[in-house]
C-alpha cells in the first residue's frame, strides 16, 4: 500500500532541502505544501527536493510538484532536484519537468550552483 | 478444479488509491518473467499503475467496494494488460492524445494534474480505451521486441 510521505526540511545556505521519504502521491499534497510554505516563510530562495528516498511517484505525485513550482515562480524562488531513479528521471523528462525543476545527480552538485 | 489459461494472472483490487502499487509490482515480476527487460518492466508497471489510479479515481468514483479487474496476458510476442472498471462514470481518454501543456500548468492557469492517459502512451507500445455500458477497460500492450525495447539495450 502506499507509504506515506515524511519531509524533513534543513537550511543549507541560500537553500532549503527538502528530504523526502515515502510514496509522492496525491496524500503526499499536504505534507509538501506546508514544508514548501515553511520554507518561504523562511525567505529560501533555492528549493531543492531530496528524492532518494522516495519510491514511488504518480501522476498525481507530479502534479504536486508542479502545484509547488507555480507557487515558486510567482516568488521568483529556484526548484532543483536530486537522487532521483533512473526510472523516474525519464518519466520527468517526458512531462517536461526538468525546463522548470533542475535535475541534479547528487545533492553536492545541487548546493554547489 | 477451475481451469485457468497458462500464461494468464488475474487480479482483483478494491477502488482504494495503494493498491496500484501492488498490482504494478505484480505485473513488472510477471513481465520480467516472459523476457522482458527490467526497465520496460518498469515502465510497465508504472503504465499499469496509473491505468488502476484512472479506474479507482474516475472509473469507480473511489467508491472503495467498486472493483478493478487487472488481467495480464502473455502470448507469443506480445504482454497484454487489460484494466477494468465498474464503469460509474465515462473515462474520456481522447482529451489526452498529446502532451499535456507543462507551461499553462507551472503558470497556474489550468489545473497541474492529468498526465496519467499521457504516461501511459509514452511508456507502453499501445494503448487502447474501451468504454461499454457496465464498464470501462484499458487496455496495454509490449511487444516483447519492439523499437521500444530496442532503445533500452
Amino acid at each position: 500500500m502506499t507509504e506515506e510521505l515524511t519531509v524533513v526540511s534543513r537550511r543549507e545556505g541560500d537553500a532549503v532541502v527538502f528530504d523526502l521519504a515515502g510514496d509522492l502521491t496525491k496524500k503526499a499534497e499536504m505534507a509538501v505544501i506546508e514544508a514548501y510554505q515553511r520554507a518561504t516563510v523562511q525567505g529560501a530562495r533555492r528549493l531543492l527536493f531530496n528524492f532518494r528516498a522516495v519510491k514511488y511517484i504518480n501522476s498525481s505525485g507530479i502534479a504536486v510538484l508542479i502545484a509547488v513550482i507555480a507557487e515558486a515562480r510567482k516568488r521568483d524562488q529556484e526548484v532543483g532536484g536530486f537522487g532521483l531513479s533512473a526510472h523516474y528521471t525519464r518519466i520527468f523528462e517526458m512531462t517536461g519537468l526538468p525546463q522548470y525543476m533542475t535535475l541534479y545527480e547528487d545533492e553536492g552538485r545541487a548546493l554547489s550552483k | 478444479m477451475k481451469r485457468w489459461p497458462a500464461g494468464t494472472m488475474r487480479i482483483v483490487i478494491p477502488s482504494s488509491e495503494g493498491y496500484e502499487k501492488t498490482v504494478a509490482a505484480a505485473v513488472r515480476v510477471f513481465a520480467v518473467g516472459t523476457g522482458l527487460s527490467e526497465t520496460r518492466a518498469e515502465d510497465l508497471g508504472t503504465a499499469v499503475s496509473e491505468a488502476c489510479l484512472n479506474a479507482i479515481e474516475h472509473g469507480n468514483r473511489g467508491l472503495a467496494d467498486a472493483a478493478v479487474v487487472v488481467t495480464v496476458t502473455h502470448h507469443r510476442n506480445e504482454l497484454l494488460v487489460e484494466v477494468r472498471d465498474c464503469g460509474r462514470s465515462r473515462l474520456e481518454p481522447d482529451a489526452a492524445l498529446t502532451r499535456p501543456d507543462l507551461a499553462e500548468r507551472v503558470a497556474g492557469r489550468v489545473p497541474p494534474r492529468g498526465w496519467g492517459i499521457y504516461l501511459m502512451r509514452q511508456l507502453v507500445d499501445a494503448v487502447e480505451f474501451v468504454a461499454a455500458p457496465r464498464h470501462n477497460l484499458t487496455r496495454l500492450t509490449v511487444y516483447l521486441s519492439s523499437r521500444k525495447e530496442r532503445e533500452h539495450d
